[in-house]
């Protein structure tokens, strides 16, 4: 099988009150470890109406398509070793936004490793061209979220999902933002 | 602004039992980060011409990212696993963090020397690492140590080949329920060394201190100075059963103390910062199949940023002055090849330094120099103190130690010691490249593993 990957990761501002944050979090710690591609394809679903509800509260992200090979089974090891060796995590509590007043953030992350030679491929292929000017918009953004009901997990190897926090209190600051780590997550723009 | 989501499609592929069922080989779920991995089984048993080549892309890639070897796709070996196995290495720590604190031991017991028969409540070992978190000097701390009480596992050694049988292992347990609070006799004295001074430092504001001790000493040590100065943790490794470091002595003698950290966490209102090391991180080690590296270079702030926190002077703790020089990871900092702009003064000081001559049936305090006439005298030897003007009986009273008059000067040897040379472990790698076992143990067959299994 020849692979083909898709990834998007968003940096969004943890405001105190939303629930954006522990809905993302439950839907990810909540998905049994037995699945069928129906309950996967529900799981995106759900994050995707999330993640769309709070666009206002996107700052920084990132996609990307590719249909390589090699790309794609590297691409896809790296996503998931950014989850594996918690390279994105912070190493300690940074307190809540409610009792600090200083922005935190949180990260949500998704890949999945599909079949290159699959209509759905194709599909999200389709999806992802872009004129390069509209790359880092969130109207783009947003249509891409939009658009992957067309994800079908009948063709789909294996996805990765998590979320950063995964304790309120431990939100990144925008000085763990500014670290050479997340240099591949670039601010979106609102228009 | 909510865009509205298009109506869903029929989801495809929904029947469950006909090897379309995902698997979830990866789980996280922490403080710092909550998710998973899953495989399509069907997919991932069809795709056996995954070759090792891919896998080791993914590694280099891994490895570009944290300098760590990755573990790219491990998970999917339950699937990917063919006959032909080979010895790789992988950084122990993130072995330990995958596959358990226990990698490739499950079931070998800790040896505790010294356990403490003090009433023990283990659930207090729950709140160890907020004890240990600092207040004022957070970002120099390194949580590695405590947060490995409560760490599960976050993936298990894949499934044994057909044909193959896998041994009888007992069930994991975690840290923090085999953890038992230690204190020794030198435990003891270095607590009460920490105590002397703690009460010789108090007021000085512009001091700090990195004590570079065995474990269970430098805990206590720190213990026992805790009143004046907060401890901050650099101890970045977990124990093992076959560990060269015997990190877990260091984690119950934390344990031992915890009622005195979290008391005086709530008393003390001084910043000044009491660095903790293991001395015996870069313990001597040839490559003995049955121990499990899980040594590491210190990552202890720099000097520079010390003064940026105020910080004038920094007293290097040692046993004694054969302690002396300092290792290679703390060579670069104390005496850096290129020196930064920086106003702190360095010294060490030996424990052996303080002691003393009164006979009593019990523990008596410590001073420097052995007596109270001589205490007073460390101002001399470490001349920190300028409202101090010693009297001529003081200082005649007490010669240091050459510890005292010793220089940190950069080795140029210091370079050859590097953060990826220590904490390595041999593991048993699948044919696709994926981690299937530890290679501890190996005598001479590479199918004979700790945690693995034999055909």
């Amino acid at each position: 099988m020849n692979h083909a990957i898709f990834a998007l990761e968003l940096c969004l501002e943890l405001a105190p009150d939303s629930e954006l944050w522990s809905e993302l979090r439950a839907l990810v710690a909540e998905h049994p470890a037995i699945s069928s591609p129906g309950k996967k394809w529900q799981m995106l679903r759900s994050a995707v109406q999330i993640l769309v509800a709070n666009q206002d509260a996107f700052v920084r992200g990132c996609w990307d398509f590719f249909d390589d090979n090699e790309r794609a089974l590297k691409d896809y090891d790296m996503w998931c070793n950014g989850m594996i060796t918690r390279e994105g995590a912070r190493k300690e509590a940074s307190g809540a936004p409610r009792r600090h007043g200083e922005p935190r953030f949180m990260t949500f992350t998704m890949s999945f490793l599909m079949d290159a030679g699959s209509q759905c491929a194709r599909d999200v292929a389709k999806l992802c061209e872009v004129p390069e000017n509209l790359l880092w918009k969130k109207q783009t953004f947003v249509k891409i979220l939009s658009g992957l009901g067309v994800m079908n997990f009948a063709a789909v190897k294996s996805d990765v999902f998590y979320v950063i926090p995964g304790d309120e209190s431990w939100g990144l600051t925008a000085e763990d933002l500014t670290d050479r780590k997340f240099q591949y997550l670039r601010m979106i723009e609102d228009r | 602004m909510t865009t509205p989501v298009p109506p869903p499609p029929k989801p495809p592929g929904s029947g469950s039992g006909s090897g379309q069922e995902f698997e979830r080989d990866v789980e996280l779920n922490d403080e710092g980060i909550v998710g998973a991995r899953w495989w399509h089984k069907a997919l991932a048993s069809q795709d056996s011409t995954v070759e090792r080549r891919h896998v080791l892309v993914g590694l280099i890639a891994a490895g570009g990212v944290l300098g760590a070897i990755g573990m790219a796709g491990y998970g999917i070996s339950k699937i990917f696993s063919g006959p032909s196995e080979t010895v790789d290495t992988r950084r122990s720590l993130e072995m330990q963090r995958q596959f358990g604190w226990d990698f490739g031991a499950r079931g070998k017991p800790l040896v505790f020397n010294g356990v403490s028969e003090k009433p023990f409540v283990r659930a207090d070992l729950d709140q160890l690492p907020d004890v240990m978190l600092p207040a004022y000097n957070a970002k120099y701390y390194v949580n590695t140590l405590p947060m490995s009480l409560k760490a599960q596992p976050a993936a298990a050694l894949p499934a044994p080949a057909a044909g193959t049988t896998a041994p009888a292992l007992p069930p994991f347990k975690t840290l923090s329920e085999v953890i038992l609070p230690i204190v020794t006799p030198e435990m003891e004295k270095a607590y009460r060394a920490g105590e002397a001074l703690a009460r010789l430092c108090s007021g000085r504001r512009s001091l700090a201190i990195l004590a570079d001790l065995p474990g269970p000493e430098c805990v206590a040590f720190a213990a026992g100075a805790c009143s004046v100065f907060e401890p901050v943790l650099l101890f970045d490794n977990w124990p093992h059963p076959v560990g060269v470091v015997p990190t877990h002595q260091t984690l119950a003698a934390l344990a031992y103390y915890q009622p005195r950290f979290a008391e005086q966490k709530n008393l003390r209102s001084s910043a000044r910062p009491l660095f903790l090391l293991d001395r015996r991180r870069m313990s001597a080690y040839s490559e003995e199949s049955d121990r499990f590296d899980n040594r590491y270079y210190a990552r202890a702030p720099r000097l520079s940023a010390l003064a940026q926190d105020e910080i004038q002077a920094l007293l290097y703790v040692v046993a004694s002055p054969a302690a002396l020089p300092e290792p290679d990871d703390i060579n670069a900092v104390l005496a850096p090849a290129y020196p930064e702009p920086q106003t702190v003064a360095v010294r060490a000081l030996a424990l052996t330094d303080f002691g003393t001559t009164a006979v009593t049936s019990g523990p008596s305090p410590l001073y420097f120099g052995g007596s109270a006439e001589t205490d007073a005298t460390f101002w001399i030897a470490y001349p920190y103190d300028s409202s101090f003007t010693p009297t001529l009986d003081q200082s005649t009273a007490f010669k240091a130690s050459d510890a005292s008059r010793y220089s940190f000067i950069s080795r140029s040897t210091a370079a050859a010691t590097t953060p990826e040379s220590l904490g390595n472990v041999a593991v048993m790698v699948g044919g696709s490249g994926l981690v299937m076992a530890a290679a501890l143990g190996r005598r001479g067959s590479q199918n004979r593993f700790s945690g693995g299994w034999s055909g």
